[in-house]
């Protein structure tokens, strides 16, 4: 029954490849797929766009995140775990210094191990509210336009390729894709009114659900480490003094008072729902002028002295923007 | 190996050495951004794997950072930088500008000849590691960093004044559409309170 080896041969190696590929695209499809997953269709753009968000917040996932900013490539190990109330997140930076950041609901926890240091920040709200929440969907259709581009395969998922794109130049447009059959977010770009992508994040690698939950514990043990926790107390623009005119759509999310390198300062955020931009009030030095900081991807900063302060606009939105918002503070009577 | 070592021509490549160098070459195209994402996909999935290819992915940021700005640079081991920056003094002609004709691509050119020059940088300071990059490997990429010019472009040049308010505004910031942590990959892990200090 001995059939002669070498002419078999041939074949072996091409199907073993192909039985390798075959089972390892298998591997790949997430469990919900076979599912639901054919009833995607037919969504409407603004469906996928809080699909996306609950997704973020609800799913189980750990991956390797790769982020990249022009010539800059970071990777990050990620966790992300819902407990039915709140969404808590480790991230493990694999680049420079090693840190961890522990995320519960609004608070994260930065682990610095070579000062023994965990500071604390928190942004004093019940749950970071979603970006992409249904409510805020109608709103941001009033500044971007939504659709659906195509259907592409990201790390070996079916994604849906969206594309919102800005009404205005003044801000950034975005694609997304999103895994058809969980709606995560697989990949995001940033992009400027030329098209040209300004900072983009991927996953290289992702398992969505059942993760474990000890994941989520940092890799030190933080006991007799020195805590410090950001002290922000919350202020009335208006009464000390100044009006500011962020662009249209943005909403004001928090004035506070805050430590910084040149003392204290007052810091305003204000989002619309997609990008964010603070505004930074200090005491002015003598060297203080108008000038714009280096761009950092997407990220703009435009310094202007008004008085004896200066204001510092800080965002993820176009350096005409940012000008704009610093040209238009003012001092009001008091 | 005495990680101190400062000639470039130093000990033979190591019996792996082609691989490595495969590696580290494969490495450098990544910081590039000039791998496809299946092969972006099998490198990480090796980064994951192999603590050696992890050190030199390390060793790359340090020689690009060590390039950009010193403080960034001393996040890493301050001998090495010390050893990267003294080299990089002493090698002006690898770094000199000469195609100022090709002006045109210069935008698309510098990020990658910038790492292409780090990786010259690091045959000649010396791998602190077990295995050197082989410089056989090395030479292939050689040739870019004639693009080079002395100036860093500003986007990639780091402003601890920058870095200060980014952090601030992160932390209070909505996510947007990035994932929530991208924000803090974002600031290079720099923290509002620890740069006050």
């Amino acid at each position: 029954m001995r059939r002669p080896a070498a002419p078999s041969w041939g074949w072996v190696a091409p199907a073993i490849i192909l039985l390798v590929l075959v089972s390892s695209s298998l591997a790949q499809v997430p469990a919900g797929a076979a599912a639901g997953g054919e009833a995607a269709d037919g969504r409407s753009p603004e469906q996928w766009l809080q699909i996306v968000q609950q997704a973020a917040r609800r799913l189980d996932y750990a991956g390797t995140m790769v982020y990249q900013q022009g010539s800059e490539v970071r990777m990050s190990k990620i966790v992300h775990v819902f407990d039915g109330k709140v969404s808590h997140e480790r991230l493990q930076p694999m680049d420079g210094r090693p840190r961890e950041f522990i995320r519960r609901a609004d608070e994260v926890k930065c682990l610095i191990p070579e000062a023994r240091r965990v500071v604390v920040e928190r942004r004093g709200r019940a749950e970071a509210f979603p970006a992409l929440g249904a409510a805020a969907t109608a709103e941001l259709l009033r500044h971007y336009s939504v659709k659906i581009v195509g259907r592409e395969r990201v790390g070996g998922f079916d994604c849906q390729v969206l594309e919102i794109q800005p009404l205005q130049p003044d801000r950034y447009g975005y694609r997304l894709w999103v895994d058809r059959a969980t709606g995560l977010m697989l990949r995001t770009q940033t992009l400027n009114g030329r098209g040209d992508v300004l900072e983009q994040m991927a996953f290289a690698d992702v398992r969505i659900g059942g993760v474990d939950h000890e994941q989520l514990k940092p890799s030190w043990s933080t006991e007799g480490w020195k805590v410090d926790e950001t002290a922000h107390r919350p202020i009335d623009l208006r009464e000390q003094g100044w009006r500011l005119l962020p662009p249209a759509g943005f909403k004001p999310l928090f004035a506070v008072r805050r430590p910084m390198a040149s003392g204290q300062a007052l810091q305003a955020v204000y989002s619309d729902g997609l990008a964010s931009l603070s505004v930074f009030i200090e005491p002015a030095s003598a060297s203080s002028a108008d000038d714009a900081l280096p761009q950092r991807g997407p990220i703009n900063a435009y310094a202007r002295r008004v008085g004896d302060a200066v204001v510092t606009v800080v965002g993820e939105v176009p350096a005409d923007t940012a000008r704009a918002v610093a040209q238009a503070a003012e001092r009001v009577g008091r | 190996m005495n990680p101190d070592r400062i000639n470039p021509s130093a000990g033979a490549a190591p019996p792996d050495g082609d691989d490595a160098g495969n590696c580290a070459q494969r490495l450098s195209c990544l910081l590039d951004g000039e791998l496809d994402s299946d092969e972006c996909r099998s490198l990480v999935e090796r980064l994951r794997r192999d603590r050696e290819a992890c050190r030199k992915w390390e060793l790359f940021n340090c020689v690009g950072d060590a390039m950009r700005s010193a403080d960034v640079a001393a996040w890493h081991s301050g001998r090495f930088v010390a050893r990267v920056s003294a080299a990089l003094q002493q090698e002006p002609t690898v770094l000199a500008p000469v195609a100022a004709s090709r002006s045109a691509s210069r935008r698309w050119l510098l990020p990658g000849a910038g790492m292409a020059a780090a990786a010259v940088v690091l045959i000649v300071v010396g791998l602190p590691s077990r295995q050197a990059v082989s410089p056989e490997s090395m030479a292939i990429r050689a040739p870019a960093p004639t693009v080079a010019s002395a100036a860093t472009p500003a986007s990639i040049e780091r402003s601890p004044r920058l870095e200060r308010y980014l952090a601030a505004h992160r932390e209070l910031a909505e996510p947007g559409v990035m994932p929530h942590s991208t924000s803090y990959v974002r600031t290079s892990g720099a923290m509002s309170l620890e740069e006050g200090r």
